[in-house]
């Protein structure tokens, strides 16, 4: 298997208030292609932090963050939103969809940026929102869709450029127990077909039940870190 | 595009807001190509009236008459350079005129007046003193000795059409001359320095009150067939007539008072126009601003699936650009159409001003005609146009200054 995320002794300090805070402190982590991971912990334990650097939405304080081969630290902006764009999903908890843009063209958008032809975008963002269950719903603006439904066109335009990599920071946190089920179905078969990693942050239960391998955070340090039989 | 998309959407996120912005910058436009292409319109106007009446767009003299204005400084062989301006395609006719200073008297008094000889034909064509004849009728040709004179004249010396007065003045060798005209008609232009001090005689009357040879003038003036074309006549001219005594002048050289007074008014103007575009740009810039502020958290989004930062910063500029395309469109269109309302059937400013209208001392038709013209609306629009763009670069620069991390992590 190869190393798609790796950490070495990563270190993250915020200020709060003018005094140091350390939202993780040297941690090492590899993740390998086709993993369905999970990382939980309490709250102010440093998941979001974690997805965050391996996101290339921030830079570490010290330490080596490296995502798909590349160390994230010596990238340029450019070069991190190329990253970004063509092997990293995002799946955030409040949705975060556009609210101007239909569901389809919501989940278009990352392969719009991309550049493919417009028959290719056709295809597969209608074949995406069937597996998600959103067949009829495609031309509705996110105001006119529920929690779970969002979430659904969320996942959709994460994995619709079908990345190496999707980061999920608590995908369930906002939907009821059934949708979360659904969702999660949705994501690891996913991870069976495509074999797309996925790593979540959450709380939630039937996440860490699906999970193969789950992360203990705590204090900004992995506290466990191990298989989860069930998964 | 999608960002092209995105950006007209989000133009129609907040309506009402898109909408008091689109029309401030309408608005705006609107009010300030009204304002200009009327005053344009009185412009062109004020200076067709004045060139007609003096001495055309252009103007042959000798070189020493504008300083000191006499009828010993006389161009020599006007046909000759009537025949040379004839020639070039943009000069629609040419004044020959000889001007003046004399005395004239009747029984009731005696005042100093401007004199000037003027081809009849010509002048019944071109000038505003023929068109605004009140008593008897226009001098013609062969009147041996009829005169114009102005109304105010007319009243101070109690003067009809058919009445005597007699022309005292130096002609051009020095001596003291008198002449018998008779009143063939009383003009009165609105202009109290045209019909309280100027009366008109035909050229040859001139020349024989003058002593002046029949191919010799005081001045050669040229009526163009676009006042744009000055520039032109005037360097053919040059060319043509160089080495001689002569200047050839433009209008705004024999009439400074004028060209003054249109240089100042047309500042002040622009002044008034540029005040209103400036407060106009802050109703721009706060709503393009506003709305790029409140979208932090979709920005962070697009940022964080791979949008780039410069895209993201073509997209608010696009958004300015519709603002800016909407607003200039719809600004040239109402603008434009009361101005072509008003170029077509004229403003009339008689009620306010009375039918006597006058500017620094040159009467105008109180009835304007606006001035339409590509130019006018291409600048207009453009300025404000690339205003707008300009005013978009701080919002569109804002809009990717921020930590995704932050923004993504508030609620």
């Amino acid at each position: 298997m190869n190393d798609l995320i790796r950490l070495e002794k990563v270190v993250k300090e915020y200020r709060d208030n003018g005094v140091p805070v350390k939202a993780l402190d040297s941690v090492d982590l590899v993740i390998e292609q086709g993993e369905f991971t999970v990382v939980m912990g309490p709250s102010g334990s440093g998941k979001s932090t974690m997805l965050n650097l391996i996101g290339g939405l921030d830079q570490p304080t010290s330490g080596l963050v490296k995502v798909v081969g590349k160390d994230t630290s010596v990238l340029s902006g450019t070069e991190l939103s190329r990253l970004r764009l063509y092997k990293i999903g995002f799946v955030f908890q409040a949705y975060n969809l556009v609210p101007v843009l239909t569901a389809y063209e919501n989940a278009e958008y990352v392969l719009m940026l991309q550049g493919r032809p417009a028959s290719e975008r056709r295809e597969r963002i209608m074949g995406l929102l069937k597996t998600v269950g959103l067949t009829g719903l495609e031309n509705r603006f996110p105001r006119e869709l529920s929690g779970g439904q969002q979430q659904r066109v969320a996942i959709a335009r994460a994995i619709a450029p079908e990345p190496d990599l999707v980061l999920a920071d608590e995908p369930t946190a906002n939907v009821d127990s059934k949708t979360s089920e659904s969702l999660l179905d949705l994501m690891m078969q996913l991870n069976a077909d495509k074999g797309v990693t996925f790593l979540f942050s959450t709380h939630d239960p039937a996440v860490m039940q699906r999970a193969r391998r789950i992360i203990r955070l705590k204090d900004g340090r992995i506290d466990a870190d191990e298989e989860n039989p069930r998964g | 595009m999608v960002i092209i998309r995105l950006a007209w959407r989000s133009l129609w996120r907040n309506r009402r807001r898109t909408i008091i912005t689109v029309s401030s910058i309408a608005l705006g436009i609107t009010l300030a190509l009204f304002l200009i292409s009327m005053a344009e319109g009185m412009y062109k106007k004020l200076i067709d009236d004045a060139v007609r009446m003096n001495a055309g767009y252009v103007t042959v003299e000798n070189k020493e008459y504008a300083r000191a204005p006499s009828v010993d400084l006389v161009v020599p062989s006007v046909s000759a350079i009537e025949s040379l301006a004839l020639n070039i395609p943009a000069v629609k006719s040419v004044k020959v005129l000889i001007v003046g200073q004399a005395m004239i008297s009747t029984g009731s008094g005696s005042i100093g007046v401007g004199l000037i000889g003027v081809d009849p034909a010509l002048e019944r064509a071109l000038s505003p003193i023929a068109r605004t004849i009140t008593q008897g009728r226009y001098i013609q040709e062969d009147d041996e000795r009829g005169v114009m004179i102005g109304s105010g004249i007319a009243e101070r010396l109690e003067l009809e059409p058919g009445m005597k007065l007699v022309v005292t003045c130096n002609d051009s060798t020095g001596e003291l001359v008198n002449e018998m005209l008779r009143v063939t008609g009383i003009f009165t232009t609105g202009m109290e320095e045209a019909y309280g001090y100027l009366i008109q005689v035909p050229l040859g009357v001139a020349r024989r009150i003058f002593s002046i040879g029949p191919d010799e003038a005081t001045q050669v003036g040229m009526v163009l067939s676009s006042p744009d074309r000055q520039n032109e006549v005037i360097a053919l001219l040059k060319k043509d007539l160089a080495g001689g005594n002569l200047a050839v002048l433009p209008w705004q050289e024999v009439m400074p008072d004028l060209a003054g007074f249109m240089a100042v008014d047309k500042g002040s103007n622009y002044v008034f126009q540029g005040i209103i575009i400036f407060l106009l740009s802050f109703t721009i810039l706060n709503t393009i601003l506003m709305s790029v502020l409140e979208r932090n958290r979709e920005f962070a989004t697009l940022l964080a699936l791979g949008t780039s930062p410069v895209l993201l910063r073509c997209q608010v500029l696009i958004e300015t650009m519709f603002i800016g395309l909407l607003g200039c469109g719809l600004g040239l269109g109402i603008g434009g159409s009361i101005s072509w309302y008003f170029h077509t059937y004229g403003l009339d400013l008689g009620s306010l001003f009375g039918e006597n209208l006058t500017i620094t001392g040159f009467a105008v038709d109180p009835v304007i005609y606006n001035y339409i013209g590509v130019d006018l609306f291409a600048w207009l629009g453009g300025l404000v146009f690339l205003l707008t763009m300009l005013i978009g670069l701080y919002p569109a620069f804002k809009s990717t200054r921020f930590s995704i991390v932050d923004v993504l992590r508030s609620r």
